[in-house]
């Protein structure tokens, strides 16, 4: 397995994006900082939602982390496994990244003042809630796995879609999903398959027992099926070409 | 060793059968020229060789061993193919550096020497380069890479004809120092036949000739004088075609003719080209 040159391709992919959204977040936090105690007079200033935008952002370099790289190494004979395997090596090693790096800016950011993060607000509702919430790094880190392989998974479809299929699915998902379902749900079950589903999502995560390994665990579950969907997609993916 | 062997491989697109049962041998360090016309399943057969994409049925193995998924397989082989698959934003100098995590034995100074040759600034990004920069970027990578399988789609695609000739002469400089195993795909057959060893040629998704240069070569001959004696001399024999220019015509025959040609009649060797065009148009 030529596993080394493709990892490295992969990171190479990754590395100026995950330098320029950590330069972009920490220049919001200084700038906004700056303004408004200016404006203000405050000393202080947080910026919350970290992970959600670090989220987007690993969602957004998986849906960005297939065609052209399966492209180049294809071109360059590496087989199907290895890239699929330099993925998930890449995404494992970005997620963590990240996960330490917005970890370490909520401690730092609660030692400067009054600070929660997404992951407290969400596991720290309970009025006998700890002050200190473990599991926050596992918990970042497996969400953002869930995260990139979900926009993996997305762009590998797409790209094995032809155009018919594309169009139905690009139009006919969000109507399902938005429109059809929600009234459907109304019209025949009184709400219950739409309750019965924020239900799962509260439970899966851990919400609704106050624990974040329980959603440590559902997205490690999460990411191995859609790892196996990926892989699966992949594995028969052609280079789509014009017949000679 | 870097021997190629296709195995009864059929691919279908659809209703489309792109090879149909295509078993050929691709020896160790020859050149061999792939020729066909447009759609002939060229490309296809190149695609499947690097597993790029799937047989429907059949297999390929290079070096006895299957390359379906094959990493170590798939190292020994480098194909370029007329498809963009490099990034667009990608520099030249790029290319070459990540050719070479890829391929660890390519040769970087040569490559940078080839840049020089071909007047190739390495700082420019693929997307401005026009189609005949894009051929000699590939042709660098391919050169370069010193992979012991070279899968050549098209290389000179629009490529003045100075630049054909440093390529087919670097093609033959390279393939002197370290011989390795060489397919050509091309459309300019009179050009790749000074330089192929062995011929393949495909016709709607089937082989319909292999054989060495030579062999396909001696098996004709081209007949040339004024048209009246050349009319008589061929006369009853198996003519692939004929060009005539005021007085004078040429026939291509097939096989060589037993009487010796009169006065004034010229035989000569067979050209490539006329062979395919005979061979293709059934």
């Amino acid at each position: 397995m030529r596993f080394l040159p493709a990892w490295k391709y992969q990171m190479n992919g990754v590395k100026w994006p995950l330098i320029i959204y950590y330069i972009v977040i920490a220049s919001l936090l200084v700038l906004m900082g700056v303004s408004l105690s200016i404006v203000q007079g405050r000393d202080r200033i947080t910026v919350g939602g970290l992970e959600m935008a670090s989220m987007i952002f690993i969602f957004v370099a998986g849906l960005n982390s297939y065609k052209p790289v399966f492209f180049m190494m294809s071109a360059n004979g590496i087989s199907r496994r290895t890239m699929f395997v330099s993925f998930l090596a890449m995404l494992g090693v970005v997620a963590a990244g990240m996960a330490l790096v917005d970890t370490l800016y909520g401690i730092g950011m609660k030692m400067a003042g009054d600070y929660r993060t997404m992951f407290e607000q969400l596991y720290g509702r309970a009025a006998n809630a700890p002050a200190w919430i473990p599991g926050g790094f596992e918990w970042r880190l497996c969400s953002y796995l869930v995260a990139g392989m979900a926009g993996y998974l997305i762009t590998i479809l797409y790209y094995r879609m032809n155009k018919a299929v594309k169009l139905l699915v690009s139009i006919g998902v969000p109507i399902l999903v938005l429109f059809v379902w929600p009234a459907a749900d109304l019209t025949w079950f009184n709400g219950a398959t739409i309750r019965a589903v924020g239900w799962l999502i509260e439970w899966a995560s851990g919400l609704s027992s106050g624990n974040p390994y329980i959603g440590v665990m559902s997205n490690i579950v999460l990411t191995a099926l859609l790892g196996a969907l990926c892989y699966l997609a992949l594995r028969r993916a052609p280079i789509k070409t014009k017949t000679s | 060793m870097s021997r190629i062997e296709v195995k009864n491989v059929t691919k279908k697109f659809g209703a489309v059968t792109a090879l149909d049962d295509v078993s050929v041998t691709i020896e160790e360090n020859k050149i061999y020229g792939l020729l066909g016309r447009n759609g002939a399943g060229k490309s296809t057969l190149l695609s499947i060789i690097t597993n790029r994409v799937f047989p429907t049925s059949g297999e390929v193995l290079i070096d006895g061993e299957p390359v379906l998924e094959n990493d170590r397989v798939l190292g020994k082989v480098y194909c370029m193919s007329e498809q963009p698959l490099y990034p667009e934003s990608m520099r030249i100098k790029e290319v070459f550096k990540w050719t070479r995590e890829f391929y660890p034995d390519m040769d970087m100074d040569y490559a940078l020497a080839l840049a020089d040759k071909f007047a190739l600034s390495t700082r420019k990004r693929l997307k401005s380069l026009s189609t005949g920069y894009t051929s000699i970027y590939k042709i660098i990578v391919a050169l370069a890479c010193n992979a012991p399988v070279l899968l050549l789609d098209e290389p000179v695609l629009g490529l003045d004809a100075n630049f054909r000739d440093v390529f087919y002469r670097e093609l033959i400089a390279r393939y002197s120092e370290q011989p390795r195993t060489v397919v050509i795909s091309t459309h300019l057959i009179e050009e790749a036949a000074d330089v192929v060893e062995h011929v393949l040629i495909i016709n709607n998704g089937r082989i319909i000739l292999d054989d060495s240069t030579q062999n396909v070569l001696a098996a004709g001959c081209t007949v040339t004088g004024p048209a009246a004696l050349v009319d008589e001399y061929v006369a009853g024999r198996r003519v692939l075609g004929s060009d005539t220019l005021g007085g004078i015509k040429s026939v291509y025959l097939l096989g060589l003719p037993d009487a010796p040609a009169p006065a004034g009649v010229e035989l000569s060797r067979m050209k490539l080209q006329s062979l395919f065009i005979h061979l293709t148009n059934a």
